[in-house]
């Protein structure tokens, strides 16, 4: 089992509070895009023969790819691998680019999952993050993929922007539920270095959010989309059941994943690597590769303190048998001894032998993952 | 003998010693061109860093007068009040001491002390005006006010300028000239006086030390007089840039000796070094025990480097025989040791040494001075930690240290620094006009209030015309009380101060305050409280995080999450845990801060 992620560093204007690695010279697009069958040809081997049950175009932009360009990266896969049956292929779109033809021609290539970057039903707040699109675009490109057959789709949404009220949170969420789609992947903003948004806010031109409110606003997010049968099943991620992002799943449960493009990530089970994020030097990979890529291998403890990162932010938890079975007794002792205190103060559920963040905790998770981490 | 010159330099901190001191080192080629570097004497890394010298540094040079060659030893000294035992074991080992006064600056509080101590010791002075080269120079009124100091002709003093390398020559000849040859006789029975002592990881330790009698040889049987142990003198030599090592040394002389001496405890500053098989009748003088002035906590960080701190407190105790430690354990802190210092800069260098010396991340907590607590069935008990004081129906009276401070200033300042002793519980002294505008105030206050922020509120209250000097003066009673602080009712014993009574609330909602802004946000609210007794004084509350940053999606790049956390993780390392609440480390000084 492995998956395979495409990362597509194109968009055509970048928004504010984003810091994935995208330029906006289309123009590069085509070398891209024949560097990418390259590095594809050069790494398959990372995955052997493992079956590929996910692929993921992510980006940046991928929607601005055309139908044809992600048919033939699927048919340069399965050339190389064995594509599950009933493998999730996902593309994330940004709704201004979405037509009813592009639509059902993903559809026709083999695309069976949509995520769609509404961000917001407020077109105030698009103008500030500079979204290229306004709201009513953002709903019709839910009903285009409907139309177009998809039955997987699920849409972004950020909340804790400066002065975004919880009445209109409230709202944003009914509609959200009242689309009929069967994932929301809902992000807090952050302010990420090196943004147009964290300058603001350093300036004092961007006042975030007070804490009291963004508690608020996420507990409003979990429980409201819970009552509308949604499952919290991790801190960002709400899906109906057989809906979720099994991509991502993937990723927290050390499945390995090939990932292609600048500052894509791989894992093969033991290391991790890394792609430059760089794209004049990653459309030259055909004449160098050993530069663009930077590789780690995992030790015990990042092995540990990885699955403690990326267990505690899923409603499966981590497992205290586990623990000790992968790692030692003793650690599983220690790690039960730092979580005491968090259950004492119901940030963590303990059910039976797993530790699970509640909603409580899941506000906190930076400090109770780090306070569990080995050190 | 006669061509031995032993002399020191004294004078106020940065009037320029260690500067005239290089020049002379290159003038007399002690230093070849391409060694030279800047603070030649100052060796470690701290006081280059600093600029200011911390440790006694001996060395010989050679000077040729008239076509006879003299061996000149040197010994550059610390100018900081703080280090002022230094200058007084220097001192002991010299017949001259070349005293300087900066031509911009004057004389100042340290020069006076430090002069006092030469004069006790009957060595020759040679007052030099230093800096000329500076345009704002007052080289006549300099030497007007050392001539009302020490009553010399004026045409004694030598006007020179370390920087440029002016007169240094003619220094050097008033040395030869001037500094009595040391006395002694080469033939009688060995008497050397220990000076000083260092530590070196091959060697073991190095003593320093003065010849006043007799003539020590290598391989010969010594013994040391207060400890009684005996050793052969693996080898001597004298202090050039480098050890050199000799077959004999004279009475007159100062040099090392090596003797595979590993405890530290064994050299003991200010002993005297015999032969075994003919020792002298009687011990030299020596040094009067250092008193540490200003108690803290050391304790080591990760609890498992205990035995190394204590390793590691003795080796420095070996370089500074002015460290005092003792070990004692704190319920939020653990193992640690309760150590003494001759001031707050000590304090601050000796933890600086730990760190960089011997790689040791410790925790220091508040520091305070030694008090003589008077118990109620009569006895007397010296308490230098909060902790240590006896039930209050026990005690009768406490009585805590005072000083004799002398600050020398302008005459535009006097308001300001007044007001700054009064609210110090100082007494005015006395009042004497120098020179010119500068004025001379002397002052009686508890040594307890230097410890805190004293030296940057008398600063700023001078503009920096001003200068500190003092020396311990008794004790009196005082009325202290024990300042406790409570996180969430629980009370740290390592944040707990004696304090005087009035200044107790001040202090307490201080601390509080200072505490709030230190201790990080937790899951459950922080109650800080300060308590005199059951009562408590002053409170303040951090508020338990809601939320931090909630996750957003970071896709297949789990590397840079966890290593971001990773070193979250390692911040906390450095928090201490009491009862269900994080401290950070530096909370345990945070009172030095307060303002
Ligand atoms: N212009 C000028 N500057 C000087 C002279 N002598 C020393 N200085 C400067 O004065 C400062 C202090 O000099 P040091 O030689 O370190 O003083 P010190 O007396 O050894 O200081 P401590 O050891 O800390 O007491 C340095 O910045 C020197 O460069 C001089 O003759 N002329
Ligand atoms: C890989 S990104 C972009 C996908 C696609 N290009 C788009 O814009 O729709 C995935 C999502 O992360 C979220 N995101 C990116 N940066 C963020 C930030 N600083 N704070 C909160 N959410 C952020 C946005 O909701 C975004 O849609
Ligand atoms: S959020 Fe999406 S469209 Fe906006 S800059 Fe980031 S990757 Fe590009
Ligand atoms: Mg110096």
């Amino acid at each position: 089992m492995a998956g395979i992620y495409i990362h597509y560093p194109f968009c055509k204007s970048r928004c504010y509070y984003c810091d994935f690695y995208s330029v906006t010279e289309e123009k590069l697009s085509e070398a891209f895009f024949q560097a990418l069958l390259f590095e594809l040809n050069l790494r398959k081997s990372m995955l052997g023969d493992a079956v590929i049950e996910t692929i993921y175009f992510g980006g940046g932009t991928p929607s601005l790819l055309s139908a044809p360009k992600i048919g033939l990266i699927i048919e340069e896969i399965a050339k190389h691998f064995n594509i599950a049956d009933h493998a999730e292929i996902t593309i994330e779109a940004n709704p201004d680019d979405v037509t009813s033809g592009y639509a059902r021609r993903l559809h026709e290539e083999g695309v069976n999952r949509i995520s769609l970057g509404i961000q917001s039903f407020y077109n105030y707040h698009l103008r500030l993050m500079n979204r290229r699109h306004k709201v009513l675009k953002g709903i019709k490109s839910i009903e285009i993929f409907k139309s177009a057959g998809f039955d997987n789709i699920s849409i972004d949404l950020i909340y804790g922007l400066p002065e975004f009220t919880l009445a209109e949170w409230k709202k944003t969420l009914k509609k959200a539920v009242n689309l009929d789609i069967q994932h929301i992947s809902a992000y807090h903003l952050t302010y990420e270095d090196n943004t147009v948004f964290s300058t603001l806010k350093k300036k004092g031109l961007l006042k975030p959010v007070d804490e009291e409110l963004s508690y608020q606003q996420f507990m409003l997010l979990s429980e409201f989309l819970e009552a509308n049968n949604f499952v919290h099943y991790e801190i960002s991620n709400f899906g109906h059941l057989g809906r979720f992002s099994r991509h991502n799943i993937n990723y927290w449960k050390n499945i390995p994943y090939l990932g292609l493009g600048p500052s894509a990530h791989s894992f093969d089970g033991k290391n991790r690597y890394w792609n430059d994020s760089n794209i004049s030097k990653y459309i030259r990979i055909d004449k160098k590769i050993g530069d663009i890529i930077t590789k780690e291998e995992l030790s015990a403890k990042d092995f540990f303190n990885e699955y403690i990162m990326t267990g505690l932010r899923t409603y499966w938890g981590i497992d205290i048998d586990y623990i000790k079975e992968h790692f030692s007794e003793q650690q599983a002792i220690s790690t039960e001894r730092f979580a005491t205190p968090y259950i004492d103060s119901e940030h963590i559920r303990k059910e039976r032998n797993k530790l699970i963040l509640t909603k409580k905790g899941m506000l906190i998770s930076y400090k109770i993952i780090a306070d569990l981490f080995m050190s | 003998m006669d061509k031995i010159r032993n002399f020191s330099i004294i004078a106020h901190i940065d009037h320029g010693k260690s500067t005239l001191a290089d020049r002379m080192l290159q003038l007399t080629k002690t230093v070849g061109e391409r060694e030279y570097h800047d603070q030649m004497l100052d060796d470690m890394d701290l006081e280059r860093e600093r600029g200011i010298t911390i440790k006694s540094h001996a060395i010989q040079m050679r000077h040729t007068k008239d076509g006879i060659e003299y061996k000149l030893n040197l010994i550059d000294t610390p100018g900081h009040v703080d280090f002022s035992y230094e200058v007084s074991r220097s001192i002991a080992a010299c017949e001259g001491a070349l005293l300087i006064v900066d031509a911009t600056q004057g004389i100042q509080a340290q020069t006076i002390s430090n002069l006092y101590m030469a004069v006790e010791h009957d060595l020759e002075i040679i007052p030099i005006v230093n800096k000329i080269d500076l345009p704002n120079a007052m080289i006549d009124e300099v030497k007007e006010q050392i001539v009302d100091l020490i009553g010399c002709d004026p045409d004694d003093i030598i006007e020179a300028s370390g920087k440029t390398g002016e007169n240094v020559d003619l220094i050097l000849d008033a040395i030869i000239e001037k500094v009595p040859p040391p006395e002694g006789d080469e033939e009688a029975p060995l008497q050397c006086l220990i000076f000083d002592s260092v530590f070196n990881s091959y060697r073991g330790i190095i003593a320093y030390f003065k010849i006043r009698n007799g003539t020590l040889r290598k391989g010969d049987k010594v013994k040391f007089f207060n400890t009684g142990h005996e050793y052969k003198a693996d080898e001597i030599g004298i202090l050039g840039m480098t050890m050199k090592e000799e077959k004999e040394l004279r009475a007159g002389n100062v040099g090392y000796i090596i003797s595979g001496i590993k405890v530290s405890k064994e050299v003991k500053v200010g002993d005297t070094i015999t032969h075994r098989d003919n020792p002298c009748a009687k011990a030299i003088a020596g040094f009067e025990e250092v008193k540490p002035m200003v108690f803290a906590g050391i304790y080591p960080v990760d609890a498992d480097d205990y035995e190394d701190l204590r390793a590691s407190i003795e080796k420095l105790q070996l370089n500074d025989a002015s460290l005092t430690f003792e070990a004692e354990s704190s319920a939020a802190l653990g193992f640690g040791f309760r150590c003494g210092f001759l001031g707050l800069l000590h304090m601050e260098i000796i933890q600086e040494r730990l760190d960089r010396e011997f790689d040791m991340d410790v925790i220091t907590t508040v520091p305070n001075v030694s008090y003589n607590v008077y118990v109620r069935d009569g006895s007397v008990m010296e308490v230098h930690n909060p902790s240590g004081l006896p039930e209050a129906t026990h005690i009768d009276r406490i009585e805590e240290p005072f000083i004799q401070a002398q600050i020398i200033t302008h005459a535009d300042y006097i308001g300001p620094i007044m007001k700054l002793c009064l609210d110090k519980r100082g007494e005015l002294q006395n009042q004497i006009f120098l020179t010119g505008n500068r004025v001379e105030i002397t002052f009686k206050m508890p040594l307890a209030e230097i410890v805190f922020d004293f030296y940057d509120k008398l600063k700023s209250a001078s503009r920096g015309y001003a200068s500190f000097d003092y020396h311990t003066s008794g004790y009196r009673a005082a009325k202290l009380v024990k300042l406790d602080i409570l996180l969430n009712s629980e009370s740290v014993d390592a944040l707990s101060t004696l304090i005087h009574e009035a200044n107790a609330y001040d202090l307490g909602r201080k601390m509080c305050v200072k505490l709030r802004e230190l201790i990080p946000r937790q899951q459950f609210d922080v109650a800080i409280q300060a308590a005199i007794g059951a009562k408590i004084i002053a409170r303040e509350t951090v508020k338990a995080v809601r939320k931090d940053v909630t996750a957003k999606c970071y896709g297949g790049d789990i590397t840079r999450k966890r290593k971001l956390l990773e070193k979250q993780k390692k911040g906390k390392k450095r928090m201490r845990q009491v009862g269900n609440v994080e401290v950070p480390q530096k909370a345990f000084l945070a009172v030095l801060k307060l303002d």
